[in-house]
């Protein structure tokens, strides 16, 4: 929950984030909700995304959940065109979402299944999520922004799942390539590499009682980040006018683990 | 050595060829790799199978598709389809057959690409985006194939050697190649010092041949 100081540099914006009915893409969500934002929760199911469009109503906040398979260009394209319709702007596009459960897979055996759920949520799901926002941020000028959700896996590879690996990769060189290409506009294209404490991370614990306290133990700042005040925050650093000077760059907000660059 | 190195019929790829030949190795010369994974398994285990066995899988190439420059809000599906499957896929599916016989030998992979993954293109995203998915897959593979001996690592050439038209990628910024001018054929000399003993401590690396421009970690 954002707190008393929390400023509010998003007034008259909006924002649409993928994936937003939990985990990441809902801390997002309520922390530009409270910074004054707009908020669409673009999420699959609307069983997560409208409770999430609830609870930052019940806290003030201006939301609603447009109910989006980011894997289809025409859904996409509906909720952006239902976002400008309902509130006359989008300033603000923030992909998220994720395909699947990932679950451990070897590249000697792994079949094209995974290849296409991985593929399509990360990387099909960027493609359209910029392209169709596009005319909208352009109109925004130095207020539009792109944000992508990425992984430091998507930096350094992942051993446990190599195919993670590429879509995440895959989405900071996109990002950099329309930080070039809509530089003139003003516009800004960055990526936020996150760890956080989500369901999926929460079921991984469970499954797993020695990952929390290994991953907590291996990260210089001690522990697993909050969706909302870690994450959320450096979404809405980079959105906000504080944020207009950075672009084509990776932000990883995971208390310190990935140090590569 | 034994050798197969996709799309051979293009500058780098044939490159390689030359090189390797000339060593002493012998080469199964493929076409671009494509997204069809049977027919992609079907080509690595004809290759394998000529040259009873594989120390040395190059993956290279691009569709003519991945090369066409434009405005990303003009991409179409199509195209993108083309480039970032067609890229991806091709290099998964010849990766894939090929390891039980890299296993069998201790051999190595190496994928050749430009830099402009790791630089972003303006006009080439989709391109940009399948360059850095595929050098960042080689680093997943070098990961988990170490254990089975296998080392795979990536020659990321100046972009002026891939691209038709470099300039429009808005990578200018970068400091001219103060070593001059590469051609293709300098690649072979990376990939004779990666494929060979030379290299055996080198894994999930990114080798940048672009006379020193390109510095980033």
């Amino acid at each position: 929950m954002a707190g008393t100081m929390t400023p509010r540099r998003l007034e008259g914006r909006t924002a649409i984030i993928t994936g937003a009915g939990q985990g990441v893409g809902l801390g997002i969500a309520k922390r530009l909700a409270a910074e004054g934002a707009n908020v669409v929760i673009a999420a699959r199911r609307a069983l997560t995304g409208e409770p999430a469009a609830e609870e930052i109503r019940a806290t003030g906040g201006t939301a609603v959940c447009i109910v989006t398979d980011v894997t289809s260009r025409e859904q996409v394209s509906a909720c952006v065109d239902q976002t400008v319709e309902r509130f006359g702007s989008l300033e603000i596009m923030v992909h998220n979402a994720v395909g699947g459960a990932a679950s451990i897979h070897q590249l000697e055996t792994v079949e094209p299944e995974t290849w296409e759920r991985m593929s399509r949520t990360a990387v099909w799901g960027s493609f359209y999520s910029a392209q169709l926002a596009a005319p909208h941020l352009h109109a925004a000028g130095s207020r539009g922004r792109l944000i992508l959700i990425t992984s430091p896996s998507g930096i350094e590879g992942s051993h446990t799942l190599p195919l993670y690996s590429p879509v995440k990769a895959a989405q900071r060189a996109m990002a950099k390539s329309l930080a070039r290409e809509w530089g003139h506009y003003g516009v800004t294209v960055n990526c936020i590499g996150p760890v956080a404490e989500t369901p999926a991370l929460t079921r991984a614990f469970e499954s797993n009682p020695d990952l929390s306290a290994r991953l907590a133990a291996r990260t210089p700042l001690g522990r697993i980040g909050n969706a909302e005040t870690d994450i959320g925050a450096a979404a809405a650093f980079l959105a906000s006018d504080d944020g207009s000077y950075i672009t084509g760059q990776t932000l990883i907000v995971d208390g310190g683990h990935f140090m590569g660059f | 050595m034994r050798a197969i190195v996709t799309a051979a019929e293009q500058p780098l790829g044939a490159a390689a060829v030359e090189r390797l030949e000339r060593i002493g190795a012998a080469v199964s010369a493929l076409s671009l790799a494509t997204a069809d994974r049977a027919a992609q398994a079907e080509a690595i285990r004809r290759g394998i199978d000529s040259l009873e066995g594989l120390d040395l899988l190059i993956i290279s190439g691009w569709s003519a598709e991945a090369l066409r420059p434009g405005p990303f809000e003009e991409l179409t599906d199509e195209a993108f389809a083309a480039t970032w499957e067609g890229g991806m896929q091709g290099m998964l599916w010849a990766l894939q057959p090929s390891i039980a016989a890299l296993r069998e030998s201790s051999g190595s992979v190496i994928v050749l690409i430009p830099t402009t993954g790791m630089t972003g293109g303006a006009h080439y995203s989709a391109a940009a985006a399948t360059f850095e998915g595929q050098r960042i897959l080689m680093k997943a593979a070098a990961r988990q194939l170490a254990p089975a001996g296998i080392r795979v690592n990536a020659v990321a050439v100046g972009a002026e050697l891939v691209l038709d038209d470099a300039e429009a990628a808005d990578v200018h910024y970068l400091a001219p190649g103060s070593l001059g001018e590469q051609a293709p054929a300098d690649v072979g000399d990376i990939v004779e010092f990666l494929a060979g003993p030379l290299g055996r401590n080198l894994s999930g690396q990114t080798i940048t041949m672009d006379g020193g421009r390109w510095l980033a970690p």
